[in-house]
């Protein structure tokens, strides 16, 4: 009996456990998000408006896992995924799903990518809780440990500096495939970048009414016109957000660079004329150029001729500097222009 | 005593953190299956585990037992946790209670999964004797490997190793198990079940687990766990030792014991 049920352990062991291949050794490496009395607020006072969130979360990695294991069948996939994210919209679930739930292969393809993502969704949450709190006596100094702590962890953390749509337009030859292939997919994705931004906008407000007031109006929105009628291209946080921008000018840029791996890996996971093994190395090589820890000595690609044509001027806004030493980010308002030589110089604001 | 109970009610009641909706994914030992899976729960996060658990054996015999457990994740990949197990048991028309063990252990996570490549883990325990009439007669410890594997949506765990005891205790044996698991779509609920044996090092009869149950996500911090278990060496003529196991689990972190850096007012343009 011994010997059998060991015999048996093991064949089953070497069932699950191929022998490994040290290209593939990637540690877990990860890290609890900062504990504070804020935690879960947004959440707790607001659940309607944090839940509306995770259709977009699905969405994202739903593309990813799609796109990679569909095959010939990707369009047939993608359509009942637009479906799924639909009924996702109407009816979310009650938490957010976790990244090796809805795409167990990609995760395991891109962790390194799905952990940098993971930890500024939780940035993201922790941001709508602190000014959703009103016991938080002094917003912008624990927003700003927030950031610090999230900075802190470099290898899962986005640049801070504004590369606006450079990687997303001129990252590769796979730039812009999940937009042209899957324009219904991708609006309702960019309908999210403005639901996210104009949220925050909305939790700026000081009053409680006026901030209960503009976030139901904000829910409105989104779901009678900006999910109607989509963005033609990625929005940048302090263009829906300019108050939240100017506080955080930093976590807009990190938002905006997040959104734009999202929007990159889409169209890597999607493009046919890359193999599977070769996207899992094109997306580690676009999170090298995202991330805080290397944004020193990246060089943002430079954008195509007329890239923005289709956008308003308040894209073309770069980060400025104000009197004061305050910091106003990329995309917003009242930020300076950018010269379009500069802009199709790549960065943007550089 | 009340002492205790205020310390306790401290732990439980700090702030919680945020979003952990992947909780209930944790396939942690005891909650409610025998197998756990190769992840320790993050750098700096905080958890603590109750649950409680009935043995029905045939005769009127039974066994129920208590456990509490802190864990801590200490460094990158590394999970520390202290727990009691405490026990009531009836045998042969005898009550006896106490305290079973107190033990404490440490698990690596070597690496994340990856495309052909199983997360792999070692966990070294080390039992200290309990108190009263259960309680252990000596000190023990144990060590195992585990392996973590996603197939498509489902994911199989596997743990094997040895785990030293007196004789007094019934001796050594070793221990090994296969688990599998499946989150049931997007509702932050997870199924999953083992086999679990222990094989006595020194020849003696097998004893074999079949463990069923779920994890539940209640809150954004709070996992509900229940399980039923039978003991399937004494499965003679269609009786066997069943077992029902509830539990919590709930994950927390302390602000001050983090070490936020100076906000780096980091460059944006």
């Amino acid at each position: 009996m011994k010997i059998y049920v060991l015999a048996a352990a093991l064949a089953v062991a070497g069932a699950v456990c191929p022998i490994p291949s040290s290209a593939q050794i990637v540690q877990r490496n990860a890290q609890y998000w900062l504990p504070a009395g804020y935690n879960n607020h947004f959440y707790d006072t607001h659940p309607d408006a944090a839940r509306s969130f995770y259709a977009a979360h699905y969405s994202h990695f739903g593309v990813y896992e799609v796109g990679l294991t569909a095959g010939d069948n990707i369009d047939e996939a993608m359509v009942q995924l637009e479906s799924d994210i639909h009924r996702l919209i109407r009816r979310p679930p009650k938490f957010e799903p976790p990244i090796d739930v809805i795409a167990p292969h990609w995760n395991k393809m891109a962790y390194p990518t799905a952990a940098a993502m993971d930890w500024t969704h939780h940035l993201h949450e922790q941001l709508y809780d602190i000014l959703s709190d009103d016991r938080v006596e002094d917003r912008q100094t624990a927003g700003e440990r927030a950031i610090s702590h999230y900075l802190s962890n470099g290898r899962a953390a986005f640049s801070t500096r504004g590369y606006g749509h450079a990687f997303m337009m001129a990252g590769g030859t796979w730039a812009e495939a999940f937009a042209h292939r899957y324009p219904g997919i991708n609006g309702v994705l960019w309908a999210y970048h403005w639901h996210h931004a104009a949220v925050y906008e909305a939790l700026m407000e000081a009053d409680v009414g006026d901030r209960q007031r503009e976030l139901a109006r904000v829910l409105r929105v989104f779901t009678d016109s900006v999910l109607q009628n989509p963005p033609s291209y990625m929005l940048l946080t302090a263009q829906i957000a300019p108050k939240f921008g100017a506080m955080f000018p930093a976590a807009a840029h990190i938002f905006d660079n997040l959104h734009m791996m999202h929007d990159v890996v889409n169209d890597i996971m999607v493009d046919g004329r890359i193999g599977v093994q070769a996207k899992g190395w094109e997306i580690s090589r676009m999170l090298e150029q995202m991330l805080y820890v290397n944004q020193e000595w990246v060089i943002p690609p430079p954008l195509p001729a007329g890239a923005h044509e289709n956008m308003p001027m308040s894209v073309m806004t770069v980060p400025t500097q104000l009197p004061d030493g305050r910091w106003l980010p990329q995309g917003h308002p009242e930020a300076r222009m950018a010269e379009m030589r500069r802009m199709s110089m790549g960065g943007g604001g550089r | 005593m009340i002492k205790h109970v205020f310390c306790l009610s401290v732990m439980l009641s700090v702030p919680m953190s945020v979003i952990a909706q992947d909780d209930f994914r944790h396939v942690d030992e005891g909650r409610p299956i025998r197998i756990g899976d190769a992840y320790p729960i993050k750098f700096m996060e905080w958890e603590w585990e109750i649950g409680t658990s009935a043995d029905l054996a045939e005769g009127g015999n039974y066994e129920t037992t208590g456990v509490i457990e802190f864990k801590l994740g200490i460094a990158r990949n590394f999970e520390l946790g202290i727990e009691t197990h405490s026990a009531l048991t009836r045998e042969a028309g005898e009550s006896r209670s106490g305290v079973e063990e107190f033990a404490t252990h440490l698990l690596f996570n070597l690496n994340q999964e990856g495309v052909s490549m199983p997360a792999f883990a070692i966990r070294g325990d080390l039992i200290a004797a309990g108190v009263g009439a259960v309680g252990r007669q000596d000190p023990g410890a144990a060590i195992k490997g585990i392996a973590t594997r996603t197939l498509g949506g489902w994911r199989a765990h596997v743990n094997a190793g040895y785990k030293w005891a007196s004789a007094l205790d019934d001796g050594n044996y070793w221990i090994g198990g296969v688990a599998l698991d499946r989150a049931l779509g997007l509702s932050s609920r997870l199924l999953l079940g083992d086999i679990y044996v222990e094989i006595p090092a020194d020849g003696g009869q097998e004893r074999v687990w079949l463990d069923f149950g779920s994890r539940l996500q209640m809150t954004k911090t709070l996992v509900l766990d229940a399980g039923i278990s039978a003991r399937l060496d004494e499965w003679v003529d269609g009786n066997s030792n069943i077992g029902i196991t509830v539990g919590l689990s709930r994950n927390f972190g302390f602000g001050s014991l983090v070490g936020v850096p100076p906000y780096p007012n980091p460059r944006i343009n």
